[in-house]
């Protein structure tokens, strides 16, 4: 990858670090992240369920379409080289077809933006796809047919005949270490960290261990297939797609279709497991291509094969973990080096070195991930990137040292546990491994243990403990886009670029945003009329009006508590705006004696209509629709049983009762306390975040 | 997938009749058959679906059992005779694919399913003389983890996939077959054929011929018998080293022993050379490892199976040691 293109990188890590911190979760100014409904962790049942159980959470393969195409891909079988002959006659003489794109007939493209090259960059490799007759890693598609049915396509593209001229590809691992290797690149910085001499020290260290660790390629392997609907109108593309980046996928393609960004829709309602594969893939370019060359919309779903074929996994490993330590366990020496494979076009080298980063305290650490070019399809993310398999090579390693130096392999962790970043020096944020360890170990037995392996058998089952340390970075990737809707029924709706991808994203989300959003419903006198204010309809003039108001807003309230609401929604708080309040103690008497007499007419009435109002209602203070003495006022207080019912208000710029005096005269001082400071605050807790003005 | 005509056979006669004409296949439950008619490997250009013919279990007074070719794995595995009586084959079958395919593959189909030597289906890209007689073999000199030990050839190191044809084979299960020319029956360890120069020959089925029933012979020794599968792992993959045993002892030595290896060779592999070994010995872990050594003795490991011999031996000796109850 070129210098340029990881400058951008790092550039995008930066912008990334710098951008959401003011909405960080406990930072600021965030001021609701402490109001607790007790929503969050409340045991509810996933609100996509039901939908999957009955199948109508509508997939990428399953959104309908008029005149829908069916798209079958075809591979090619060599690793490097050209295409010397394509014979797509008999493909496109078969029953249903009606395209057969190749890269002769393709639309012109630009090359896919690569992941991290910009901040909304979907792409997998940088190269582009069907432009020409270059092929770059077996499995490369080379021809695209559309036909009426599934059926139809993948039977054409079966008779599709290529034949190629072959260049020695580099396709084994070892052919590409022996070819050169290169320092990797993860997010625009080079995956190499030297403190100290590691090597020296861990050649003088008392004990040591120096192994190499392979893991094996692994292959994407989500149970719904890769697959896209998409759908020309006029210069819009629609896609409906399988993914985990609907944002960066809309942004992506438009680049390719040389679009503007609003023109391209992707939506991904439902995804049938993502694990960092769900991306951009030359699929969603093909099928998008076609569908314009052929002026339909088109469903393409990978066949398991094709998603190995297109869609980039992890990249093996061959991992060296060397540890020199001394006779107490203290590490003077932490190696942790490799070598992963990775194409030309690709800039996701796995990482392993990231957990040793930050695991341990060590006297000097040499960490590098080298990189073997050959020829084949990108890697990609992969359920923790680097830290996976990272870890299993730094975490037997260090059990092996445990064994060496015959120490409890818990305590030779905590001995080493640093109390800052030990390669960046940065403090932890968060770190709680050493309580994990004893918590855990007290859980499990662990002092129970047998301290040699195989010495405890259940059945044909050996059992043994083991334990390791796990690492997982906060990551947060800039693209998204959040919509917050509140209807005026109090319905919240919630837009966002994220996705459902099975691990109940949608209910956990739906709880965050109830538990935050948890705000008191204000209900203000005449500021919608559907209906007259009283029963002998509208008035004539506004005194009519303004009198009614008082009757409308004891219609309403009776009407929410008789009802039911609040035994529904037990916490909503609601704010009676503008409605006085004299009228209230009188009007909460009579309800509550006709509840008490008669509620059983209303089961769903569970507290007295006094204490709803209690702690449901609020009432603005102005206008004032009391007489202007204190004692009358006190009175007032003292029916309403409560001093924490009033809050605050003006009714600036209207002076229909107090004229410009804010205040009532003659409230006490710690009323006044109350309804200035203690209720509001109470009520809409934000107030208190924000500085005094 | 090429396109191809569909019929329903009644009974066996009519699916003979109706398989009697060229290019046609039999369709049971079509776990292993139409994903090889998705590939192309498949080209027949009529099926015949055999499902409706006898999916009967009749367990006869000398304690044989007759298992209709239509029978569904599940139903056979969880069969209260066979449990009783040959729990190797009941093992043997809930240790293939999954619950779902074992709902829907049969008896017949699954003697019948073909090798998942990738090569083989790597249909565009890779060499086959199973799949393209005289095309030469990628998996000899490529990825053959899960391939054969035993019997191979030079044209072919592919494995047979099943896990119930072990047991059957272990058990001296015979097939009954019909054809135009009429009934006949074979063992089943006569019926699959090592590969030598002709691969694509898997059975020694004659055109158009049909597995009707697998026949149980009366075999008490077989009440202590089990099957054990090694794969990377834990289920729904194919065996690198299985084994199906029975053993029989007079005193504390051997009277009689059955024993069939799977996923190291071209058809199930009956252990003649392990069973003439263990016979009349003392029933020890050493004459169960030496009875292994005896049997693969002949094995000729390619260069990413080696581990297959000792994984077998070991595996044999495990399985025998479990039967008896002793420490291996």
């Amino acid at each position: 990858m070129s210098v340029i293109k990881d400058a951008a990188q790092a550039v995008m890590k930066k912008a990334i670090e710098i951008a959401p911190d003011s909405i960080m979760p406990g930072g600021h100014p965030d001021p609701i992240i402490n109001r607790k409904h007790g929503l969050i962790g409340a045991p509810i049942s996933r609100i996509d369920g039901p939908l999957k159980v009955q199948g109508s959470a509508r997939f990428a393969a399953e959104f309908p379409m008029d005149g829908l195409l069916y798209a079958a891909l075809s591979y090619s079988t060599i690793a490097r080289g050209r295409i010397a002959t394509l014979d797509t006659s008999a493909a496109e003489a078969a029953e249903g077809v009606v395209l057969v794109m190749t890269h002769r007939n393709a639309l012109r493209l630009k090359p896919t933006p690569l992941f991290m090259s910009a901040a909304k960059a979907a792409g997998g490799d940088d190269l582009p796809v069907m432009q020409d007759d270059l092929i770059h890693w077996n499995g490369q598609p080379i021809a695209i047919v559309l036909a009426e049915s599934q059926e139809q396509a993948d039977h054409a593209k079966s008779l599709i005949r290529a034949t190629y001229d072959a260049e020695a590809g580099t396709t084994s691992f070892a052919a590409g270490k022996a070819a050169g290797l290169k320092v990797g690149n993860f997010q625009g910085e080079p995956l190499k960290h030297e403190i100290g001499d590691a090597e020296a020290a861990l050649a003088a260290a008392p004990h040591k261990v120096d192994h190499i660790y392979r893991t094996p390629r692994h292959n994407h392997n989500a149970i719904e297939l890769h697959a896209a609907t998409v759908a020309w109108q006029g210069d819009e593309l629609r896609i409906h797609d399988a993914s985990q980046a609907v944002a960066h996928m809309a942004w992506s393609m438009a680049h390719i279709f040389g679009l503007d960004e609003k023109k391209v829709h992707v939506s991904s309602p439902y995804v049938g497991g993502g694990f960092g594969g769900k991306t951009l893939w030359s699929h969603h370019v093909l099928a998008c291509a076609a569908a314009k060359l052929a002026g339909r919309p088109v469903r393409i779903m990978l066949s398991r094969e094709g998603v190995y074929r297109v869609v980039g996994g992890r990249t093996n490993t061959e991992q060296r973990v060397a540890i020199g330590a001394q006779a107490d366990g203290h590490f003077d020496a932490l190696i942790h080096t490799g070598v992963v494979a990775m194409s030309a076009h690709n800039n996701v080298p796995e990482p392993f070195i990231l957990p040793a980063q930050s695991a341990y305290a060590a006297g000097s650490f040499k960490l590098e991930v080298q990189v073997a070019t050959l020829d084949m399809l990108a890697n990609t993310f992969m359920r923790a990137p680097g830290e996976s398999v990272g870890t299993f090579g730094l975490e037997c390693a260090v059990d092996e040292l445990a064994v060496e130096l015959q120490m409890d392999p818990i305590e030779l962790r905590v001995r080493n546990e640093p109390d800052k970043d030990p390669t960046t020096g940065l403090r932890f944020s968060s770190r709680n491994i050493i309580e994990a360890y004893r918590t855990g170990a007290e859980r499990f037995g662990w002092n129970k243990r047998h301290l040699k392996p195989g010495m405890h058998r259940e059945g044909e089952w050996l059992i043994g403990l083991g334990c390791a340390t796990a690492t997982y970075p906060y990551y947060r990737m800039p693209g998204g886009i959040a919509r917050i809707t509140i209807s005026k029924e109090g319905r919240v709706k919630i837009e966002i670029a994220a996705h459902e991808m099975g691990m109940g994203t949608s209910t956990a989300q739906t709880q965050i945003a109830a538990e935050r959003l948890g705000l008191p419903i204000g209900v203000h006198a005449g500021s919608n009329y559907h209906n007259p204010p009283s029963s002998v309809g509208w008035g004539s003039y506004h005194i009519e009006d303004y009198v009614a108001q008082a009757q409308a807003f004891q219609t309403q309230l009776t009407s929410l508590i008789v009802e039911g609401v609040f035994a529904r929604h037990p916490k909503l708080k609601m704010v009676m705006l503008e409605s006085g309040f004299t009228w209230l103690a009188p009007f909460v008497w009579r309800l509550h004696k006709f509840w008490r007499g008669i509620r059983m007419e209303t089961p769903w009435v569970d507290r007295p209509p006094m204490e709803i109002v209690h702690s449901n209602i609020r009432f603005s203070l102005q206008p004032v629709d009391a007489p202007p003495d204190s004692a009358t006022l006190h009175r007032l207080f003292d029916h309403m049983q409560s001093d924490e019912l009033i809050l605050f208000s003006t009714d600036y710029p209207h002076w229909q009762f107090e004229g410009d005096s804010a205040l009532p005269e003659g409230i006490s001082d710690d009323l006044v306390r109350k309804i200035m400071i203690d209720n509001p605050h109470a009520t809409y807790p934000r107030l208190k975040q924000l500085a005094p003005v | 997938m090429n396109p191809f005509t569909y019929a329903r056979a009644q009974d066996a006669a009519d699916a003979v009749r109706l398989g009697a004409e060229k290019a046609t296949k039999y369709l049971g439950g079509g776990t292993n058959l139409v994903d090889l008619l998705r590939e192309t490997i498949e080209q027949p250009e009529k099926l015949i679906d055999v499902t409706g013919l006898s999916s009967d279990i009749q367990v006869r007074a000398d304690g044989s059992i007759l298992i209709g070719a239509a029978t569904r794995n599940t139903v056979l595995a969880s069969h209260a005779a066979v449990r009783t009586s040959f729990p190797a084959l009941s093992r043997a079958l809930v240790a293939g694919a999954s619950a779902q395919i074992r709902n829907m593959a049969t008896v017949g189909g699954n003697i019948l399913q073909r090798t998942r030597c990738t090569y083989f289906y790597d249909n565009a890209g890779s060499r086959c003389n199973k799949r393209n007689p005289g095309q030469g073999c990628d998996a000899f000199e490529g990825f053959n983890r899960n391939h054969a030990i035993l019997g191979a050839s030079s044209s072919c190191v592919a494995t047979h996939p099943s896990d119930m044809c072990v047991a059957l084979a272990a058990l001296d299960a015979k097939v009954h077959l019909r054809g135009a020319s009429g009934e006949r029956t074979l063992l089943l360890n006569d019926l699959h054929r090592l590969p030598e120069d002709h691969p694509e020959l898997e059975t020694q089925l004659n055109s158009g011929e049909l597995i009707t029933a697998v026949e149980l012979p009366p075999l008490p020794m077989a009440a202590r018998s089990t099957y054990r599968k090694v794969r990377d792992r834990a289920s729904y993959a194919f065996a690198l080293v299985s084994v199906a045993a029975a053993i029989e002892l007079e005193g504390e030595t051997v009277k009689d022993v059955r024993l069939a290896l799977g996923g190291v060779a071209h058809k199930p592999w009956r252990a003649w050379k392990a069973e003439a070994a263990l016979k009349g010995q003392r029933a020890t872990v050493e004459a169960f490892r030496a009875a292994a050594e005896a049997e693969l003795a002949m094995a000729v490991p390619l260069h990413d199976n080696a581990f297959k011999v000792e994984l077998a031996k070991r595996t044999i000796t495990t399985v025998f040691a479990e039967l008896m109850e002793i420490e291996s």
